[in-house]
């Protein structure tokens, strides 16, 4: 193990501190559903950049650029589809004022297991995130819990931390009010909510079965891999796919 | 009780003692994912303390009890929950920390944590579906530096709530059943039967209470059974839920 300075320790603990921070500003950007701001804040660029999700991956600046964009575009949907729905609380303003209606998206983020390279170059982070999004779908307003894991690889950069790859992927996603151990029972659908069922992300760069949503016939299964101290990326594992 | 202490650091010492906190931080943390991994007995050798006079005294404590020394703990943490688990197919859980709050001793040899847990529990139940529970409460941990490693030394998990997901906690009993209590029960018969803490009425029973600054390790700062405190200092005066 690196033994280190008192400035270097130093220095460490500000990296650590960082780079929660980054985390945190990242949830609270979900939370105000400003995912457009995200990519320049908080990614570096490359054609290995990836974000994952449990059933695939963008990978590289355009796709993960477009996987924002389009959360950004649903915003909006949700957004016109609210006001047509509220005339009287919404109708008039535009698309600016009313952009946000609707989604909140919840992410909270604890039990950090950080770990900076001895070398200062890059660093890894494991969350979990006992989270909920509370959107507009096809059936109208629904909350739902998910449980799941941000599994990060940062990179240091001129202009600070930068995410280089990122996973979340959950164990759970179910209607609050139900049991993830039972049936989903799906909500009816709503037809002047209809048009968000049809809505698409992009497709996947690699479509692959990350990791299974629980259900009573899983097999156990473990979390994202724990960091562990490392002297640099080449000794340790990535978080990308 | 715990003392006030005031210290000047060197700034050597001031950021040794900060690592150290992270460093608690973190392995408090890990234990959260070994635990979701069923990786009980490498939490054991790997996490825990390992010298002799800490293992005789380690403890891990739960609403009915203790189990002191680490062979008794391997027994129902390890042993006894393999068995409960089986082959592991439709079992989950998550046992998050948040909200932490740690003090290093002033002579940096020990120190102790509290931490919020919402977590979960789900198991089979052999016809498709699986009983989901949230199991809620507090986590309190005293961690014992052993060469240049911390350790967990002693464990209390204070639940607060039981409750199937999908259910209301408001419609189930007040009061506890602790023949039938899932968690009373998963816990068995440990080392030290006793009521810890009262889950019936949740804050007002202070156990495991916060950690003070405190100079150096005394057996009635810990989170052990050593450490349990009167009674009498609860509130409604050892009334009713307050104190067994």
């Amino acid at each position: 193990m690196a033994t280190f300075t008192t400035e270097q320790l130093t220095q460490r603990w500000e990296d650590q501190r960082a780079l929660k921070n980054l985390m945190g500003k990242y949830a609270n950007c979900l939370i105000l559903n400003r995912e457009q701001d995200i990519f320049d804040l908080f990614w570096t660029s490359g054609d290995d950049i990836c974000l994952i999700f449990n059933d695939g991956a963008y990978v590289g600046t355009e796709a993960v650029k477009a996987y924002y964009a389009a959360c950004c575009e649903r915003n909006k949907l949700v957004a016109r589809l609210l006001q047509k729905r509220f005339p009287e609380q919404l109708g008039g303003k535009s698309e600016d004022e009313i952009y946000g209606v609707g989604p909140f998206k919840v992410k909270p983020l604890s039990s950090p297991v950080i770990e900076v390279a001895a070398d200062g170059k890059t660093a890894k982070g494991l969350w979990h995130c006992q989270g909920a999004y509370n959107d507009v779908e096809a059936c109208g307003p629904v909350a739902n819990w998910t449980w799941g894991y941000f599994a990060v690889d940062f990179v240091r950069t001129e202009d600070g931390w930068k995410i280089w790859h990122m996973s979340y992927t959950n164990d759970v996603d179910c209607i609050c009010g139900q049991s993830w151990g039972k049936e989903k029972q799906p909500l009816p659908e709503l037809p002047e909510f209809a048009e968000l069922g049809e809505f698409k992300y992009p497709e996947y760069t690699v479509s692959k079965n990350i990791r299974a949503l629980y259900t009573p016939a899983r097999p156990h299964t473990d979390a994202p891999q724990i960091p562990e101290p490392y002297n640099t990326f080449a000794d340790t594992f990535s978080y990308g796919i | 009780m715990s003392k006030k202490v005031k210290h000047e650091y060197t700034d050597d010492e001031l950021i040794r003692r900060v690592t150290d906190i992270e460093e608690v931080k973190k392995l408090a943390n890990k234990r959260v994912y070994y635990m979701i991994n069923e990786w009980r007995e490498k939490e054991l050798d790997e996490l825990w303390v390992s010298e002799s006079e800490h293992t005789k005294t380690a403890s891990f404590g739960k609403n009915t009890g203790y189990y002191v020394g680490l062979d008794n703990i391997r027994a129902y943490y390890v042993t006894k929950h393999a068995a409960d688990l089986g082959d592991g197919v439709g079992t989950m859980n998550a046992h998050p920390i948040s909200t932490g709050l740690v003090k290093l001793a002033g002579d940096g040899k020990t120190a102790k944590g509290l931490w919020y847990s919402i977590g979960q529990d789900t198991k089979p139940n052999g016809d498709g579906t699986a009983l989901a529970m949230w199991n809620t409460g507090k986590v309190a941990i005293d961690f014992v530096k052993e060469g240049d490693a911390w350790k967990i030394w002693h464990i209390v998990e204070a639940n607060d709530v039981t409750c199937e997901a999908g259910d209301t906690y408001g419609d189930h009993p007040v009061y506890l059943d602790y023949a039938t209590d899932p968690v009373a029960v998963e816990f068995g018969t440990p080392t030290i039967p006793m009521i810890t803490h009262d889950a019936t009425f949740n804050w007002w029973d202070n156990y495991p209470a916060p950690p003070e600054d405190y100079e150096t390790w005394s057996d009635e700062l810990s989170y052990g059974p050593e450490g349990y405190p009167e009674k009498t200092e609860y509130h409604f005066g050892a009334g009713e839920g307050g104190n067994f």
